[in-house]
């Protein structure tokens, strides 16, 4: 009997990734006016440099920009100037301080969701800006809150663990396989999967299965109806 | 001399600000902000003494340990960070003449709300004074070395201030003890304890997973504090970022 459903915060209650991916596009724009790469090489660049700053700075809009300028001063051979860096940091700037856009039908799919089980948000990335973002985003309905640093095996054992709940009674409802839905299936959780339309191309995850435990809905009016049928199941 | 026993922190939390009512708890806090006793001390082994003597109350049952600059080093490299800071604007500017530090630090300061606390917003206000201050004239040479200086702090091993470990241990004997430290999740986990799933990376898997073995109770947490990460902590449970 699921007990707690959690549900993840970025692109699943509010938007986040297309801010990330518009920043991208203006990061390319400013590059291509150095160098000769095609979007995809720099992409990519881009992307490896994030992934390397990982383990020093974490998920989050200040890891993204200080990835940025690092990349933009390497694939510009150091030519890039310096307004074109301070351009790039008041993109990441306007990141932070814009207001949060719930999605469509999030609110009502939480409170539904809360008439019948306990529901806790759980999101991923830099405290401050959680922090910001959950206090703007008006949904009252959490019982807890939890700002992780990584959203892995050991982390949702942990908070299990704090929860005072088995795996078995807990579900989780978000945007990543990887983030959201794998690690709590691992444990012997369910997940309700919503995919959004852009993800970041470190949280995708090929060859995923989830083992009769994960329900797919293609928006949040069907949380509910997923998180009953797991219920029967469970 | 044997070293003396590692602290056990049942709990950590870490706070995006501590002014928050929820992290009101029921025992010693740095300050007297929250209208409790405040004891101050030179150094680490009076508090010790203190609390033992009953000289904070009676019936405390819970002692709180601030991180930065009560457990371990921090705002030394903080002001080392500037020192080099300014050494580089230096290069294009005179530092009195165009107010360096003053002009960081306001920066630094209407950055904080959107920022917080911590090395990033640190090294992202230095980027932005130090476009501003040399009028754009900033080499990207110079950036690459501010992001340097940022990745050299976060990467900096904790070092403990002298005497806290042997104090942390004392009190942890008798009341139960947590860490409340404020700033950038990601960075204050690794500082409280270096047995994070990044540390796995350096081979510590090994020990982690014997130490847990020996854990002495099954919802005991501990989060031993150990600078050089050499012997560490099992599961990195305690640490909770909390809105």
């Amino acid at each position: 009997m699921i007990q707690i459903v959690g549900f993840d915060g970025d692109d699943t209650l509010w938007r986040s990734q297309e801010f990330y991916d518009q920043a991208q596009l203006d990061f390319e724009a400013i590059i291509a006016r150095y160098v000769d790469l095609d979007s995809a090489g720099l992409r990519a660049t881009l992307l490896a440099t994030e992934r390397g700053n990982l383990a020093q700075y974490g998920y989050g809009v200040k890891g993204m920009i200080l990835s940025m300028v690092e990349a933009a001063i390497d694939l510009t051979g150091g030519r890039i100037e310096a307004k074109d860096i301070r351009t790039i940091m008041d993109m990441g700037k306007d990141l932070l301080v814009h207001p949060v856009e719930l999605l469509p039908g999030i609110a009502q799919a939480v409170e539904q969701v809360a008439t019948k089980f306990r529901v806790v948000l759980i999101t991923k990335g830099d405290l401050f800006h959680q922090e910001r973002k959950v206090a703007q985003c008006g949904l009252t309905a959490f019982q807890r809150i939890e700002v992780v640093s990584e959203k892995d095996v050991a982390t949702y054992r942990r908070l299990l663990e704090e929860f005072e709940v088995q795996p078995q009674e807990f579900a989780m409802v978000g945007n990543s396989l990887k983030s959201d839905i794998a690690p709590v299936v691992e444990l012997g959780g369910w997940g309700v999967y919503m995919p959004y339309h852009a993800t970041w191309e470190h949280e995708v995850l090929h060859d995923f299965d989830g083992v009769g435990r994960v329900v797919e809905v293609d928006s949040a009016e069907r949380i509910g109806e997923a998180l009953e049928r797991m219920s029967q199941g469970a | 001399m044997p070293r003396p026993p590692t602290p056990t922190l049942r709990r950590a939390t870490t706070a995006g600000s501590k002014q928050d009512a929820r992290y009101r708890i029921s025992g010693v806090c740095a300050g007297a902000a929250f209208g409790l006793p405040l004891f101050r001390a030179p150094d680490p082994g009076p508090v010790c003494v203190a609390l033992h003597n009953g000289r904070m109350g009676n019936g405390i049952r819970m002692v709180a340990f601030d991180g930065d600059d009560t457990l371990w080093r921090s705002q030394d490299y903080f002001d080392d960070a500037q020192a080099r800071f300014e050494q580089i604007v230096g290069a294009y500017v005179d530092l009195a003449d165009a107010r360096v530090a003053e002009r960081l630090y306001a920066f630094e300061k209407a950055n904080l709300a959107w920022f917080g606390y911590g090395v990033k917003g640190m090294a992202l206000s230095m980027i932005e004074a130090a476009v501003e201050i040399t009028g754009q004239r900033i080499g990207a040479a110079d950036v690459q070395r501010i992001v340097g200086m940022a990745k050299e702090l976060l990467r900096h091993p904790v070092e403990l201030l002298p005497g806290i470990r042997e104090a942390v241990a004392g009190i942890a004997a008798r009341h139960d003890v947590v860490l409340i430290t404020k700033g950038d999740l990601f960075h204050q986990e690794q500082k409280a304890a270096p047995c994070t799933r990044h540390a796995k990376a350096r081979n510590t898997l090994k020990i982690m997973e014997s130490a847990r073995n020996r854990r002495p109770a099954k919802r005991r947490r501990c989060n031993q504090m150990e600078p050089d990460g050499v012997r560490s902590c099992p599961s990195f449970a305690p640490i909770r970022g909390a809105a």
